[in-house]
């Protein structure tokens, strides 16, 4: 059966070289019950208007780098369907709270920055030799940090923090997620190092748990759960370091 | 990267959490009660009476009750009242945390004072 | 770094541009309702040091228009601040594991709002008795 609806999509368009501001330009896209958020906008690169910038890759919500605002809410393009807005509309804007690099693509720099400062990666004091084998983790180990480590670093989640938005020092919802995912790994002997970061206004003390990352990510992390934990972790390092030597930080 | 400062929000965020239970768990009865449920005589006659009230606060647990309601709602307040400036785009810094948690001191202070160290 | 000509799009009003936002400042509304009601338990804390005469000015008080008003106001916020603390509070805490499960974030969730409901009924039945 063939099903050739047409749906407006509005796109937020920016050139760096020739523009002061963004302005939005108004395209009709045909579409069917397959055609994500992500094909229409291929539709208006191939078809409509060659200089339309985005990024993607995967078409398959794993790589994380379709990112957009959708009527004001932030999405994978390519898990968003066009056949859900009809016969409504769509507006199509970069990732809130980056800056536009050109029309759909923001640079994401900073959170590459921060994701760096997180350590993202499991620290030991002393590596066991590979002849004595992997590390072996009961599976309630591994569930104490296996969301967390889901992360595809789409950035749908800074997009949905305003804290973030009014002052983006904060270190933000997906890098956090992934420091308390090396923090609660049985594995990790790292947390000492990362612990200032944590304790810091920079750190989970710019969180306000607004929470609404933890409903727009795609891949279930709840990054607000793992802010207010780390809030949790940092209140008892901040009142036990008077207790003991270490600062309440194990290992 | 610069060397990060320890924030000291775990003090108040503790504070303000405490306070989140006293408002979650305790302040919608309270507020029913002493609000709306005494003034429309939902209640007994002799209800929130003076002489009851009295042996309220002069006992011990009783005061410590009331001590830790008005006192924690404060902290829970105030806590979310300062952030919410920095939310409006105010930014009121230190300043900001000296008026709304000294006010909260302030009125934990006063709580304390009326309710223990004053004679009944 | 970058010599990029980029755009930063302005903060103004965001709270204005999504639900779950205005949601959220709501919420944070509501302290200013909170800490105006510790402030009425205060003055009634005062008015009973200061003898019946006080006591029944505060209760005076109490019973105008005026203040069934505001409390109406206050106990809505009171609600809603509890719902959205209870809401929330599985992500502040450790996740609980009991026999090997994780307890669902709904059941905690849950849990607190009876607990809630039966604070209420005990010290209503508390104050109501006489
Ligand atoms: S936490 Fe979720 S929303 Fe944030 S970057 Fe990771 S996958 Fe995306
Ligand atoms: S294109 Fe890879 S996540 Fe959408």
């Amino acid at each position: 059966m063939p099903d050739r609806r047409e749906i407006d999509i509005e796109v937020m368009r920016y050139n760096p070289e020739t523009d002061s501001e963004p302005y939005i330009q108004s395209f009709r896209v045909p579409f069917d019950e397959d055609t994500s958020v992500l094909m229409g906008l291929q539709y208006i690169k191939d078809h409509l208007d060659g200089s339309l910038t985005f990024r993607w890759s995967c078409r398959m919500a794993v790589c994380g780098s379709c990112g957009k605002m959708v009527n004001g809410v932030p999405k994978l393009s390519c898990k968003a369907f066009l056949r859900d807005y009809y016969p409504g509309k769509l507006r199509i804007e970069p990732l809130e709270h980056f800056p536009i690099v050109r029309d759909l693509a923001v640079d994401q720099t900073d959170f590459l920055e921060k994701l760096e400062a997180v350590k993202p990666w499991i620290i030991r004091k002393d590596e066991k030799p590979l002849s004595e084998g992997t590390y072996l983790q009961t599976p309630e180990e591994v569930s104490s940090y296996l969301q967390f480590s889901s992360c595809i670093n789409c950035l749908l989640c800074y997009s949905a923090c305003p804290q973030y938005g009014l002052d983006n020092s904060f270190t933000g919802p997906a890098a956090l997620s992934l420091l308390h995912r090396y923090n609660a790994d049985s594995r990790d002997e790292g947390k000492s190092e990362r612990m200032p970061l944590v304790n810091s206004e920079e750190g989970v003390w710019g969180c306000t748990l607004v929470g609404y990352c933890s409903e727009v990510c795609p891949k279930q992390v709840d990054p607000a759960a793992a802010v207010n934990r780390g809030k949790v972790n940092s209140t008892m390092d901040y009142f036990l370091r008077f207790l003991t030597p270490r600062g309440g930080v194990d290992s | 990267m610069k060397p990060m400062k320890r924030s000291n929000e775990p003090i108040f965020w503790s504070l303000f959490g405490a306070g989140g239970v006293v408002a979650s768990l305790v302040a919608p009865a309270l507020v029913f009660i002493t609000g709306l449920a005494l003034p429309l005589g939902l209640l007994g006659p002799d209800a929130l009476s003076y002489e009851r009230m009295l042996a309220l606060v002069s006992s011990l647990p009783g005061a410590l009750f009331l001590f830790v309601v008005i006192s924690l709602l404060l902290w829970h307040t105030m806590h979310r009242i300062n952030h919410s400036l920095h939310d409006i785009g105010i930014k009121a810094g230190l300043g900001g945390k000296v008026i709304f948690y000294g006010l909260a001191l302030v009125g934990t202070m006063a709580a304390a004072y009326f309710l223990f160290a004053t004679p009944l | 770094m970058s010599a990029r000509n980029t755009y930063v799009r302005p903060m103004s009003g965001w709270y204005r541009r999504n639900p779950h936002f205005l949601a959220y400042m709501l919420r944070e509304l509501t302290a200013v309702f909170l800490a105006g009601y510790a402030g009425v338990l205060l003055a009634g804390v005062i008015a009973l040091t200061r003898g019946p005469d006080a006591y029944a000015a505060f209760r005076e008080f109490l019973s105008s228009p005026l203040s069934v008003g505001l409390h109406v106001l206050i106990f809505i916020a009171a609600l809603y601040n509890a719902y959205t603390w209870f809401k929330v509070s599985p992500k502040a805490m450790p996740p609980i594991v009991l026999a090997g499960r994780r307890i669902p974030d709904r059941v905690i969730v849950g849990s607190q709002l009876v607990a809630c409901v039966l604070v209420f009924v005990a010290m209503l039945l508390l104050a109501g008795m006489s």
